[in-house]
C-alpha cells in the first residue's frame, strides 16, 4: 500500500509544473519519513474449506495465535506486518495457502510483525513456519508441524502427529497426544501432561518434562534433563555433558540412559523388577541405594561396573557413561 | 523337449538385442537435464552416506554373535574406518558449504559463516567433537561395548545434522547473528 502511494506520488510530480512537484516532493518525503510509524493494515478474511484441509501457513515475524473451531471455514484477523506486500488466503482443492509476505531483505523487529489470530477447523494437516515468528496453538488434531527460528511456541491439547520446532525460541507444551517430536537447538523445552510416544532433542537448552507417555526419547549435548514420569514402557535418553534427573512411578519394557560426562540421578517409586546393567567406562561412577549390590572395579583401570537383577529381572535397564555419576535410589 | 530342437532354438536366437526404436537419444536428453540441474550441493548424499554407515554398523551389531567383532583387531580396523569415514564427510559438508556461500552470496556483507562462534550451533557442534573423541577413546579400550558404539555413532550423526541445519539457516538468510537471552526454566 505504502510502496503505490509512494509510485503515485513520483508519477505525478514527474507531469507537474516545478513548484507543483517541489511541494509533491516534499510529501513524498513526509510521507517516508513517517512510513514506520503509519499504522499496520488490518485484515479479517475467511474462506470455506472442505474436511481435513491442508494448510501452510507462512508467517516470517510477529505473533500468530491458532485456534480450532467446529466449522469448516478458515478466518484469519488482526494486523498484517508493517511491510507487508500483501496477503495471501488461497484455497486449490484441499489446500490452503495462507501467507503475509515479505520483502526478501528487510531490517527491523519482531514488534513490527504479523499479528495474527486464526481460526482453523479442528481436523486438519497443518504445517506452519516463521523465523522470528511466536506461535501459540491449541486443540487441533491431526498432522501438525511448527517450525521457527528465533520465536517461541506455545501448543496446548494437539493430538495426531506433532512436530514442533524452534532453533534459539523456547517451547512450552501441554496435554499433547500421539507422536510427539519437541525439538530446540539453544532453546528450553517444558512439556506437561503428554501421553503417547514423545521424543525430545536439544542441544544446549534444558528440558523439563513431566510426562505419562508410554514410550519416550530424548536426546541433548549440554542441557539439563529433569523428567518426571508415569507409567513408562521405554525410556531412552542420551547426553553428552548435560545432567539427568528422572524419576518414574514404573518401568514396564525398558530404560536406556547414555552420558559422556553428564551425571545421572534416577528415582523409583517402587523397586523395578528388572536386570540392572551399568556400565561406568574410564571414570564413571556408580551408587546403587536400590539394593545391597556394589560395583564391580576393573583390574587394570579404574572403571566401574555393576550387573544385578531385581525381582524376575523383567525389564531392562542399561546405563553407560564414560566419566558422569550415576545414582539409582527409589 | 530334445536336445536337438533346444540346439536349434539356440542357434535361432540372435546374438545381440536390438529395442524397436532407438532409445539413445532420449537417454542423452535425460542426462543432459541432470547435468544442467542446479547443483542442490552433496548434503542428500553425505546425509545418504552418513545413514548407510550408521545402518551397516547397526546391522553390524544385531548380528547374533558379532562374528565378525570376535576378532579385536577387526573391530578396532572397523572403528578407525568409521571415524576416517565421518571427518571426510565433515570435511566435505564443509566445503561444499564455502563454495555454495561464496557463490550465492558474494559481497553480502551480512552473512557470516555457519561456525561463528556466535551461532546456537557452534558450542554445540565442538562439544559433540570432543564427546565423539572421548567415546572413540573409550571404545579403543572396549570396542565389544554395543551401547558405547551407538553414543559414539550418535554423536557423529548428530554433528552432521547440526552442521547441515546450520548452513541451511544462513544460506536462506534467516539467522540472527545477535546473541540472545536464554530463557532458563
Amino acid at each position: 500500500m505504502m510502496t503505490s502511494l509512494k509510485s503515485n506520488i513520483v508519477s505525478q510530480a514527474k507531469a507537474m509544473h516545478p513548484i507543483r512537484s517541489l511541494r509533491a516532493f516534499s510529501l513524498l518525503v513526509a510521507i517516508s519519513c513517517c512510513g514506520p510509524l503509519m499504522a499496520q493494515e488490518s485484515i479479517d478474511e475467511s474462506i470455506s474449506v472442505s474436511e481435513s484441509p491442508k494448510v501452510k501457513l507462512k508467517v516470517e515475524r510477529g505473533q500468530v495465535t491458532i485456534k480450532s473451531w467446529d466449522k469448516l471455514e478458515i478466518q484469519v484477523k488482526g494486523e498484517l506486518d508493517e511491510l507487508s506486500e500483501g496477503f495471501i488466503l488461497v484455497q486449490q482443492g484441499n489446500q490452503v495457502m495462507i501467507e503475509d509476505q515479505l520483502p526478501r531483505k528487510y531490517n527491523g523487529s519482531n514488534s513490527d510483525g504479523s499479528d495474527l489470530t486464526i481460526f482453523l477447523p479442528r481436523q486438519l494437516k497443518l504445517s506452519a513456519e516463521g523465523v522470528s515468528t511466536d506461535f501459540e496453538v491449541e486443540s487441533l488434531e491431526g498432522k501438525i508441524s511448527i517450525d521457527t527460528v528465533s520465536g517461541q511456541l506455545d501448543a496446548k491439547e494437539l493430538s495426531g502427529k506433532t512436530q514442533l520446532a524452534t532453533v534459539s525460541g523456547d517451547i512450552r507444551s501441554y496435554q499433547l497426544n500421539g507422536k510427539v517430536r519437541l525439538e530446540s537447538v539453544s532453546g528450553s523445552i517444558h512439556d506437561r501432561e503428554s501421553t503417547g510416544e514423545v521424543h525430545y532433542r536439544l542441544v544446549s537448552g534444558d528440558l523439563k518434562a513431566q510426562s505419562a507417555a508410554k514410550r519416550i526419547e530424548a536426546e541433548l549435548v549440554s542441557g539439563e534433563l529433569e523428567l518426571v514420569l508415569d507409567k513408562v514402557k521405554d525410556l531412552d535418553a542420551k547426553s553428552v555433558s548435560g545432567d539427568m534427573e528422572i524419576s518414574l512411578n514404573q518401568l514396564e519394557s525398558s530404560l536406556r540412559l547414555n552420558t559422556v560426562s553428564g551425571d545421572m540421578d534416577v528415582t523409583f517409586a517402587t523397586l523395578p523388577d528388572a536386570q540392572i546393567d551399568f556400565d561406568g567406562g574410564p571414570s564413571g561412577r556408580i551408587r546403587n541405594q536400590l539394593t545391597e549390590d556394589k560395583p564391580k572395579k576393573s583390574k587394570y583401570t579404574s572403571s566401574q561396573s555393576l550387573r544385578f537383577a531385581v525381582g524376575s529381572g523383567e525389564a531392562d535397564i542399561r546405563i553407560n557413561t564414560i566419566s558422569g555419576t550415576v545414582k539409582l535410589q527409589k | 523337449m530334445s536336445e536337438d530342437k533346444l540346439n536349434d532354438l539356440i542357434a535361432q536366437t540372435p546374438k545381440t538385442l536390438t529395442p524397436a526404436k532407438d532409445l539413445w537419444p532420449n537417454i542423452e536428453a535425460r542426462l543432459d537435464v541432470v547435468d544442467n540441474a542446479p547443483q542442490q550441493g552433496s548434503w542428500p548424499k553425505l546425509m545418504i552416506a552418513c545413514s548407510m554407515t550408521l545402518l551397516a554398523v547397526i546391522g553390524l551389531l544385531n548380528w547374533q554373535g558379532l562374528n565378525i567383532n570376535n576378532n579385536q583387531d577387526s573391530t578396532l580396523i572397523m572403528l578407525a574406518q568409521i571415524h576416517a569415514q565421518h571427518l571426510q564427510q565433515i570435511e566435505q559438508l564443509q566445503q561444499a558449504t564455502a563454495t555454495q556461500t561464496v557463490a550465492l552470496r558474494a559481497g553480502d556483507q551480512q552473512l557470516k559463516s555457519a561456525l561463528d562462534p556466535h551461532s546456537p550451533w557452534f558450542g554445540a557442534i565442538e562439544e559433540l567433537r570432543q564427546a565423539a573423541q572421548l567415546l572413540y577413546q573409550a571404545l579403543k579400550n572396549d570396542p565389544h561395548d554395543k551401547q558405547l558404539l551407538q553414543l559414539w555413532l550418535w554423536t557423529h550423526s548428530r554433528e552432521i545434522e547440526l552442521l547441515q541445519q546450520s548452513q541451511e539457516q544462513y544460506l536462506n538468510g534467516k539467522i540472527d547473528l545477535t546473541p540472545k537471552p536464554t530463557n532458563h526454566i
